[in-house]
Order: structure tokens, then sequence, then C-alpha cells
């Protein structure tokens, strides 16, 4: 395979963090693009792939597509390029005072739970909605990122079964993924995630974030003891679309719909409710 | 939802009335109470009638030794190592299957448990040793797991949705809930009832056949979680689990008063308090309407001063039975919503008659259903929030 970076041209660099440098780019044969280098720690091969195999496997139109990767001939140096999506990410838009309305608050929901469907038809959960990961862009079209701690139900998982916490983005991950009980892991984590996320989106801010000042363990007791508070939304008079989000978000995940594919449906009838 | 027989002391004769009255029904049999014969006799006499039984095995305090329970053949000898023992509880299976469930022709096998106040990889381990040997011994028959909860478990959120947790990797076909309640009779803990609910409602979405034993008309609201059945009996101890039943050989049956229930006002009044409606007027109000179909207390309304005829234990108790029967078969709608808004209508017009009625002197006492109406409520109306969605949602499928 030829250099990658002979076909791309304008790199102007991205925040990056960890083992990863990402630039936006413009590639000759597919246009905006994002570029991805990364030196992998130990698991970090393993995940990338994943992440790769994610992406092919659940084949979205609200996902970034990954065009190139050189994962199956390099195990230091890795790089990927992938679909670049205009637009903001969530945790920009909250940050700058974005106020969403019902409709989008809709779009984002149904448009997650048909991501999470087609996930689950292929037995991967990705774990890590939030904010940071999900992209509004520009034909105001939500598009869901990195798969890069997905877990594969139908792989071994990279993390040890002994760790006493899973990987997790705290004040999203719900108790049964960050308490690393692995055998609970499903689609209902995402689930939880999404609830998490609507109700950011609609009150600016996370509800298990609110009055910890950032500690930790109060985030996890919060998480494990709180319920997500009743919402007041624009056009949900019968307050269904309130009870909807507090179901997904759930503590207990006993009480979340079973799966994408019910909340799916609960969510359709929900939106019959709603004038907006 | 339907109404079950809970066996309790001296029944037999109350059973084959009501069994015979309906043409149907369900006996759940109290080896506490009965010997095997007359087990045996009870089981085919309710089959002429077109009712059928079921055996709880009652081993929820085994360390009691409860001189009858032990006497019964499925009883292990040694109960501390039957417990955990893989030969030892197929042992008490096969006994239980073939010389209790086989003989006696039961519906369903309910397998015995252990009353608990805590739910760990231990009691997971126990069950699992249970539901396995039990697998292998009915091949047949649905088995329900017993499930016997103290009050402090039923009380505890967090402990009920561990449960939960563990039992979705159980293979069983219903479950067998005995729940302790935290109050008295009639609960004055929204908490408990709200948990209760809670937890059916987890079951029954599990696709599991659900009875709650030991029940009263209070938890006619189960109704919203769609459980298969309640069961309730004569005296208080099978209308409210009591662990001194299981403990105390010679615990008896409590007060003997006769009570009548006004399934109107959900609310059962002494018969003393009848005369006084007698006297204010309101006796006709307080009269069960002829839909229900129940003869047993017409006598009461008969136009003679109620203390003062013939109305016995055994006509209080069917009557109650009967009525709460009626109530349980019409308490489900075809919706989440459309039951919730009856059971609301329901308690709304028991909160204004039994004002009324206690306006005019006529007390329910610890019975009054005003007292407890806003517990349920509020039970109600936390329920409709926490799992509202998902039981209209799946009211057709469960």
């Amino acid at each position: 395979m030829d250099n990658p970076i002979s076909k791309l041209k304008n790199l102007k660099p991205l925040p990056s963090g960890g083992q990863k440098e990402v630039f936006a780019a413009m590639h000759i044969d597919y246009g905006p693009v994002v570029f991805k280098k990364i030196k992998p720690n130990k698991d970090g091969l393993e995940r990338t792939k994943r992440e790769i195999i994610a992406v092919e496997k659940i084949k979205s139109v609200h996902i970034p597509k990954i065009y190139e990767h050189n994962c199956e001939s390099s195990e230091k140096n890795i790089w990927l390029i992938e679909e670049r999506i205009e637009g903001d990410n969530l945790r920009h838009l909250i940050l700058n005072g974005k106020k969403f309305s019902t409709a989008e608050i809709v779009l984002f929901i149904e448009t997650m739970l048909e991501q999470i469907i087609l996930s689950e038809k292929v037995n991967i959960v990705h774990r890590d909605i939030k904010p940071e990961n999900i992209i509004l862009d520009t034909d105001g079209k939500f598009w869901l990122l990195d798969f890069g701690i997905s877990r594969h139900l139908d792989l071994n998982s990279i993390t040890p079964t002994n760790n006493p916490f899973g990987l997790f983005t705290i004040g999203y991950a719900s108790s049964e993924q960050f308490r690393n009980f692995k055998k609970d892991i499903d689609s209902r984590s995402d689930l939880f995630s999404i609830g998490i996320v609507a109700y950011e989106l609609i009150k600016g801010s996370n509800f298990y974030m609110q009055g910890t000042n950032g500690d930790v363990f109060k985030v996890i007791k919060k998480l494990e003891t709180e319920s997500l508070p009743n919402l007041h939304i624009d056009g949900d008079s019968k307050f269904q679309l309130s009870a909807f989000i507090k179901i997904l978000g759930d503590h207990r995940r006993n009480r979340r719909p079973r799966n994408a594919e019910e909340a799916l449906q609960i969510f359709n009838a929900v939106k019959t409710t709603l004038n907006f | 939802m339907d109404l079950h027989l809970q066996y309790g002391y001296n029944m037999g004769p109350l059973c084959k009335d009501l069994i015979k009255k309906w043409n149907e029904g369900l006996v759940i049999l109290s080896p506490r109470d009965m010997e095997l014969d007359q087990m045996k006799k009870l089981s085919k006499e309710i089959g002429k009638s077109n009712g059928e039984v079921v055996l709880d095995p009652q081993f929820y305090i085994p360390r009691a030794d409860h001189y009858r329970l032990i006497s019964h053949s499925f009883w292990p000898d040694q109960y501390d190592s039957a417990l955990f023992n893989r030969g030892d509880v197929n042992l008490m299976l096969t006994n239980l299957k073939r010389d209790y469930n086989d003989v006696l022709n039961t519906k369903f096998f309910i397998l015995p448990g252990l009353f608990t106040n805590i739910v760990n990889d231990d009691w997971f381990n126990f069950q699992s040793i249970l539901l396995e040997e039990a697998n292998k011994v009915e091949k047949q028959k649905d088995i329900y797991i017993t499930l016997c909860l103290s009050k402090e478990l039923m009380n505890n959120e967090s402990d009920l949705h561990d449960l939960l947790e563990y039992l979705e990797e159980m293979e069983y076909e219903g479950c067998y809930l005995v729940p302790e309640p935290s109050t008295s009779y009639l609960t004055q803990d929204p908490i408990w009832l709200l948990n209760l609910l809670d937890l059916t409602a987890g079951l029954k979405l599990k696709g599991k056949k659900v009875i709650v034993g030991y029940s009263n008309h209070q938890h006619l609201i189960l109704a919203l979680s769609k459980i298969d059945g309640i069961a309730s009996g004569n005296w208080l101890n099978t209308r409210n689990f009591n662990t001194q039943k299981f403990n105390n050989p010679e615990s008896g049956n409590g007060r003997r008063s006769k009570w009548y229930y006004c399934p109107q006002a959900l609310t059962e009044y002494q018969i003393p308090f009848l005369d006084i409606a007698k006297r204010t007027g309101l006796l006709d109000s307080l009269k069960t309407d002829p839909t229900y179909n129940s003869n047993f207390s017409d006598i009461l309304f008969s136009g003679a001063q109620p203390t003062t005829v013939n109305y016995g234990e055994r006509d209080s108790f069917a009557h109650y039975l009967h009525c709460l029967k009626k109530q349980a078969n019409i308490a489900v709608k075809n919706s989440f919503e459309l039951t919730k808004n009856s059971l609301n209508m329901e308690i709304e017009t028991a909160i204004l008659l039994t004002e009324e009625f206690k306006r005019n002197g006529i007390n329910g006492r610890d019975r009054d259903y005003g007292n407890i109406a806003d517990i349920n409520l509020s039970a109600i109306a936390a329920f409709n929030v926490i799992r509202g969605l998902s039981l209209n949602h799946n009211w057709n499928n469960i």
C-alpha cells in the first residue's frame, strides 16, 4: 500500500491525547477525512482492531466510515483514515450554551437507538456514549463515533475479569459497566448512556456530575443510588418523553427497556404524545 | 389475575365449598396444617369440582423443627447438611415429587425455598443446585421457585435488583413469591408495596409466571404488574406471611372475631359496626353489590340486627375470598394505563365510602382501607413512573 500521507493534504492537528495524534485533512480520493496516528500500548492494537471491526460490522450511515488502516500489517505505528464529519461534537455545543429543541432531542434519541439496534444485531456494545463522541453535523444529523472501548460479546474480553473497574467514562457509564460485571453488560448499558446524554442536552449538565465537585466516588455513589429527575420539555405535556428518558437512564438495569429494539418501539409510542 | 386459596387451619370445607361454587380454582396445600392423607382426600374432592391443587413445601425456616412439618416424609433428617448437598437435595425433591406432587396430582411443582434476608452468591448457588436437581427430577410439570423474602430485603431496592439479576441466569417457569410484610396486616409502608410491584414487574417482564402467596385485598394493586395470581385464605396468617406460624407450632390463629368484607370500601368491618350502620340508615351502602354473586353474607342484610343473625366465621371467610376472587379477576384491564386508572378509581371510591361510614360511626378499625389508601395511591403513582412505559408497551405479551 502507498504511504497514506502522500494522498493527504492540508493536515491540521485536532485535539489529541494519550496514544493518538489526530489530524483533519483532505484525501485525494475520499475528500474530507480524519487521519489518526496511534502508538498502541499493550491492549491498544487489539482495541483498534476491534474498533475497525465494529464499524465494518455495524454498517451505519450515522457512524463515520474507516476508509483505510494498517492494523493488519503493523503493531507499533498504526494509522487510520476515517470519514470526516463537518459539524461539532455535543460537548462543544453544550459548553457553548446551545439550547436543543424538542425536535433535536427526539432526533438524537431516535438516531442513537437505531445505532444500538444495529450494534445489538452484531453483538457489540459501544460502552462510551457521551457528548464528546457524538457529532451534530451541519445538516442537523447526529453521528456516533469512537468504538474504541466497544465490547464484542462474542469475543474474549480484553479487560481482565478480576479488575474491579471496567473501562468507562465517569458520569455516563452504568454501574454494571464501571463495576466490570461483564456478564451483565449488554446494550442496556448503552441505553443508560443515551438517557444520561439526553438529560444533559435538555438541562445543559450531567445530572450525576452535579453537586459532586468532580469527586469520582461521589459520582459513583450518586449513579448507584439516585434516579434522573423529571424533566419539563417543550411539547411534552404528558411527561412521556421525560418518563422515557428516566427509564433509559435508570440506574437499575432491570428497569430499562430489555433491548434497543424495545426501547425504539416504546419511543415511537412516546412520540405520538408529543406536540412540537 | 386470579385468586388462589392459601390453605389455612381447618380450611378444607371452605375450599370445597368455594371451588364447587366457582367450578374451578387452585388450592395451595399447606403441610403445616395437613397430613398427607388429608391432602390426598382434599385433592380428590377438589378435583371432582374441577379444581386443582399445588403443594407449598413450606421449607421456609427448617431450623425451627416445626413438628408437623418435620413429620412429612419429604422433610430431610438433617436440614443443615441437606441444604448444600446435591444428593440430599435430590432425595428431598424426589420424595416431594413421588410421594406428594404426583400423588396429589398437582398442577405445577413448587420448589422448597428458604426464608431469606440476604441475596448473594451463596444464595444463588443454593438456588442453582435446587433448580438443577429439580429439572432432573421433574421433567413434565412447570417448576416454580419459591422466593420467601424478609421484610428487610423487601425494603431494600438494591438487594431486590440484585435478586432480579441473579434470577436472570436461572431457568424456571414460575415464581411463588412469599414476601414478609413490613408492618401490620395492611401495610403502612409505601416503599414495601412499591418494591413488591417493582419485583413482580421485573419477573413478569422476564416472561415468568408469578403468584404472590399470603396476600390480601391490599395486594389487588399487583394487577399493575399483571401477575398471574394472589393467594389468600381464612385466617390472617394466610393473608399475611408470618414467620411465627412456622417457628412456633402452637401459634394460634389470632383473635376470633367475625368480620364482614365490604368490597366497594375495600374494608372489613366487625359485625357490631354493621349494627351501627343499620341504626344510622347506612346498612344498604355496605351491602355487597349483587354482581358479586356472594350469598354468603346475605343474612346480614335480611332486615334483622346484624349481630343477632347466624353469620358464622366460615361465612365471613367465604364471603371475603369470593369477593376477592371477583375483584382479582377483573382487576387487570386491556392496558397498563386502564388498569392503573381503574385501580385509582376503586381506591378513590373506597376513600369516599370509608370517610362517609366513619362520619357515621362505622369504623373498620385497623382494617379500614381509609388508613392505607394514600399508601396505595402513592405506590401506584411511583410505580407508574418507574415501570409504566415498559409495562404499557409489553402488556399484551406478559
